[in-house]
């Protein structure tokens, strides 16, 4: 009788000491590090504004770019990092949905139907291309606020397809970044990266070892901003993303869900940190 | 306290529907040897898991050295060796180890006891093979062995006959005199073959069907000379005079025989009563029945409801 | 009780499934290494024995270490469980069906002891276990590739979502640390095999019905449609001993788990505790 009291007692003690140790309390420590103010801002946008696969034209349609000027306009970004526009017609369009409130440039097209492009606020940025994998991301540099310091936001859309080349590309970047060590380089963009593997099974797959690499290889240098904010894109992916420089605090986070129209695929991630 | 080493009251068990022990009394006295008897299935081996706390009773009390089984067992069990049913035990082990280990349970034996335990059920040449290669007679002894290793007062034997050779037979019988002799043990053990223990035994239960047929001296039972066997000119009519008289049992159990139990010294009674009919009786001789013979009446008179 | 414990683990020593427990493991552990190398030989056509060490150093991305984890991560939730509920699934039953438990049950022995002194014997095994695994696998990681820091990446083992490392002597102690919390977690398998000892007839039908409850409950927490069920299996909260290897140990939650893993072994023992006592030994 004493035994199995004993036991009934170990059994509500273990309860009680369950109920003690809260384990949701130590996720909320994995948030934004840093709430105070003070400091100068920045806000980043990054938005694939192309189709869902299996639409007859995947890439952006020009009659959606009023809504994305909308999106734009209604947050405000500093600057603005798109994917999968066909080119820099479609970029002027949109510039001019925007009333001339953002400049920008598209990336030069290599053997691509479809071109980043970059926007940013201020006037006197200074855009250039960043050769990655064979292709071209782009990149501007400017000051946010007059008295602010430079900074630089890479758009970047890395291949959906095949890990290796997303690999490739990803690291290509990182290292045009690392060339200008002495800059704030943000990156932003799509990556389609394959991350979640709950599934053990994948170990040996090339895919989740290219993708868990050129991830770990960007988070070597950068910080993923947009950790917090859930998934970006349909399926419950979260693949597009904000790299901020390690000092960078993030203030906010946040996908808009109601965004995308027409049939993107997906939702643009804004971003905002302090310098 | 009284006498009894185990008493049991209106025990009962019951698996589902069938009822294994049905409410049955017992009382093993103090230095007697035991016989619980019954055939295959009768309830015996669950009536001694009960004694022992093996199963629990669905009704009744089982006192076992003067504790009560239900709720303070150990006291008791401490100074009981039982063997339920054919023994067990561990293969890979030596029989010597086998001893050792299960009587470390009972708080433990010196060596110098285990190898006289060993030679006292004659395994002493075999104790440091493994188990594995016993034959069924040297587990058996083995069996008894660990029964009597803690040194018990009380010994519980479930058919430790069961399955040996006519030798390891007599040999058994022997020990369990000894033990009663020598030792100044409580024997109680159970058994289907009546012939064996029928020597042996002070006092037997009888069960069937769970029941209790009998319960006393094995004398009582078998006549001890309180039975006659005549021999008649004729025995039909001769059984219906003898039927008459309600204090007389007799029975031809199909032979040219008469049997009657004219108890008191009431033979020269049946005799004259006889003869004063008109029959001629030739042979008058005092029958003793073997426990085999009453046990196959008792559970006759009892399977017809007598 | 000491006695008791001796006895019940010089039984557990000399039976076959003790030994075979540990000489599986250990061919786990070859099977393991025979994977790494032919997937590397693989990856470095054909020059594997040289190519090996190399083609994962330079990267520093695979040592020992990481060899060790690995192989700990893998066997842990499919080959441990396994001999855990052979070993305490037999322990009641296995006794029951050879006849030898109503040969101690008649002995001047509390039912609960010697349960529990059985428990003892099984945890005890899986403490072995894991150390020899654990050790084993350290060892052969030393051998074949070399210490190192562990890096740990976001992926396969699903124990971080950033990069992390641990420098190599920490690392060994979180190998140290993962042993107990292993063990704790293991104790759940092994109390509901005791506990499906005590109800079934047969070592046999309370190992395979072990087995098949966890692998249920494992496969299906696994499964993305019972996501909302996943917090009420046990094999869920059993994940907690891997947390040791994240390079910020979650204390919380770490003790939360451990926490509810005691919970259940501790119920499933009380549970077992009281139908051993009541149980009618028929064998
Ligand atoms: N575990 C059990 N389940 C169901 N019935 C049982 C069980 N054990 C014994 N019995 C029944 O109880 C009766 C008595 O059995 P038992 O005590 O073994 O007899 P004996 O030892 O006199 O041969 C038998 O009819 C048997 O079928
Ligand atoms: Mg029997």
């Amino acid at each position: 009788m004493r035994a199995k009291l004993t036991l009934a007692a170990l059994c509500a003690a273990m309860l009680v000491a369950a109920h003690h140790f809260d384990a949701a309390r130590e996720r909320t420590v994995l948030g934004a590090r840093d709430a105070t103010g003070g400091g100068a801002r920045l806000r980043l946008m990054t938005w694939n504004v192309g189709y869902a696969e299996l639409e007859d034209d995947t890439r952006a349609h020009t009659s959606d770019l009023r809504a994305v000027a909308d999106a734009i306009l209604k947050n405000d970004p500093d600057a603005i990092a798109l994917q999968e526009l066909t080119g820099s017609d479609q970029l002027k369009v949109l510039l001019g949905y925007l009333g001339g409130r953002y400049r920008g440039a598209a990336a030069r097209a290599a053997h691509t139907d479809r071109v980043e492009a970059v926007l940013v606020k201020s006037s006197g940025a200074r855009f250039e291309d960043v050769p990655a994998g064979g292709r071209y991301a782009v990149a501007a540099t400017f000051r946010p606020r007059a008295d602010a310091p430079e900074v630089v936001l890479v758009s970047a859309h890395a291949d959906a397809f095949r890990a290796a080349r997303r690999r490739e590309y990803t690291e290509s970047i990182v290292d045009w970044a690392r060339a200008h060590s002495g800059q704030t380089v943000f990156v932003a963009g799509d990556f389609n990266f394959e991350l979640d593997a709950r599934d053990e099974s994948h170990l040996y797959t090339d895919d989740l070892k290219h993708d868990s690499e050129a991830y770990s290889y960007l988070l070597r240098y950068f910080r993923d901003a947009g950790r917090e904010a859930g998934d970006t894109a349909i399926n419950d992916r979260r693949i597009d993303y904000v790299f901020a420089p390690p000092a960078a605090t993030t203030r906010r986070a946040e996908v808009l869900k109601d965004a995308p129209v027409g049939r993107m695929d997906h939702m643009p991630l804004v971003v905002e940190v302090g310098l | 306290m009284s006498d009894a080493v185990l008493e049991t009251e209106r025990l009962t068990k019951r698996y589902g529907r069938r009822v294994a022990v049905d409410a049955l009394s017992l009382a093993v006295r103090r230095a007697d040897i035991y016989g619980f008897l019954g055939q295959n299935g009768a309830g015996k081996s669950t009536t001694i898991r009960m004694a022992l706390g093996l199963v629990r009773p669905t009704a009744g009390r089982v006192r076992l050295l003067g504790q009560d089984m239900a709720k303070r067992p150990h006291r008791a069990l401490a100074r009981t060796g039982a063997m339920v049913e054919a023994p067990a035990f561990y293969e890979n082990f030596t029989g010597r180890q086998n001893l050792t280990m299960l009587a470390a349970l009972s708080g433990g034996a010196p060596r110098r006891r285990v190898d006289e335990t060993l030679e006292l059920v004659g395994l002493a040449a075999r104790a440091d093979d493994a188990v594995r290669a016993y034959s069924h007679g040297m587990r058996q002894r083995l069996g008894i062995a660990q029964a009597l290793l803690p040194n018990p007062e009380f010994v519980i034997l479930d058919e430790p006959t069961d399955g040996l050779d006519p030798q390891g037979i007599r040999e058994t019988r022997e020990l369990i005199r000894r033990l009663r002799d020598e030792l100044k043990l409580t024997v109680m053990l159970s058994s289907h073959l009546l012939h064996e223990v029928e020597q042996l035994c002070d006092r037997v239960a009888i069960i069937d069907g769970g029941r209790l047929l009998y319960e006393g001296g094995v004398a009582e039972l078998t006549g001890g000379g309180e039975i006659v066997r005549l021999r008649v000119d004729r025995p039909d009519e001769a059984l219906r005079v003898l039927a008459d008289d309600p204090t007389l049992a007799a029975s031809r159990n199909g032979t040219q025989f008469i049997y009657v139990r004219a108890g008191g010294g009431r033979v020269a009674d049946v005799n004259a009563l006889l003869v004063a009919r008109g029959l001629r009786v030739s042979e008058i001789v005092p029958h003793r029945e073997t426990l085999e013979e009453a046990f196959t009446r008792l559970v006759g008179e009892a399977r017809r409801g007598v | 009780m000491f006695t008791l414990l001796r006895i019940e683990f010089t039984k557990l020593a000399r039976s076959r499934g003790f030994q075979l427990s540990f000489a599986a493991l250990a061919g786990f552990v070859a099977l393991m290494l025979w994977g790494f190398y032919t997937y590397a030989e693989r990856k470095t056509g054909g020059q594997a024995a040289e190519q090996f060490r190399y083609t994962y150093e330079s990267k520093s991305y695979f040592n020992g270490l990481t060899f060790a984890l690995y192989s700990l991560v893998f066997s842990f939730s499919l080959l441990v469980p396994v001999f855990v509920a052979a070993t305490a699934g037999s322990q009641i039953a296995g006794e029951a069906r050879a006849g030898t438990l109503r040969m101690i049950a008649v002995r001047p022995v509390a039912r609960v002891s010697l349960l529990l002194s059985k428990f003892a014997v099984v945890a005890l095994h899986v403490l072995l276990m894991m150390a020899f695994f654990v050790g084993l696998n350290l060892l052969v990681g030393l051998l074949f590739v070399g210490w190192g820091d562990l890096q740990l990446y976001p992926g396969p083992l699903n124990l971080v979502d950033e990069p992390g490392r641990i420098a190599r002597d920490d690392a060994l102690w979180r190998f140290a640390c993962a042993t107990l919390t292993g063990t704790w977690a293991m104790l759940v398998v092994a109390a509901i095999a005791t506990l499906l000892s005590v109800v079934c007839e047969s070592a046999a039908v309370a190992t395979v019905a072990t087995i098949a409850i966890y692998l249920a409950l494992y496969v299906v927490g696994r499964v993305e449609f019972f996501e909302q069920l996943r917090p009420y299996f046990f094999t869920t909260d059993m994940d907690f001993w891997r947390d040791v290897f994240k390079p910020q140990i979650p204390w919380q939650s770490l003790y939360h788990y451990a926490s509810l893993c005691g919970a259940y072994t501790f119920g499933a023992l009380l549970a077992a505790a009281a139908l051993f006592d009541r149980k009618d030994i028929k064998s």
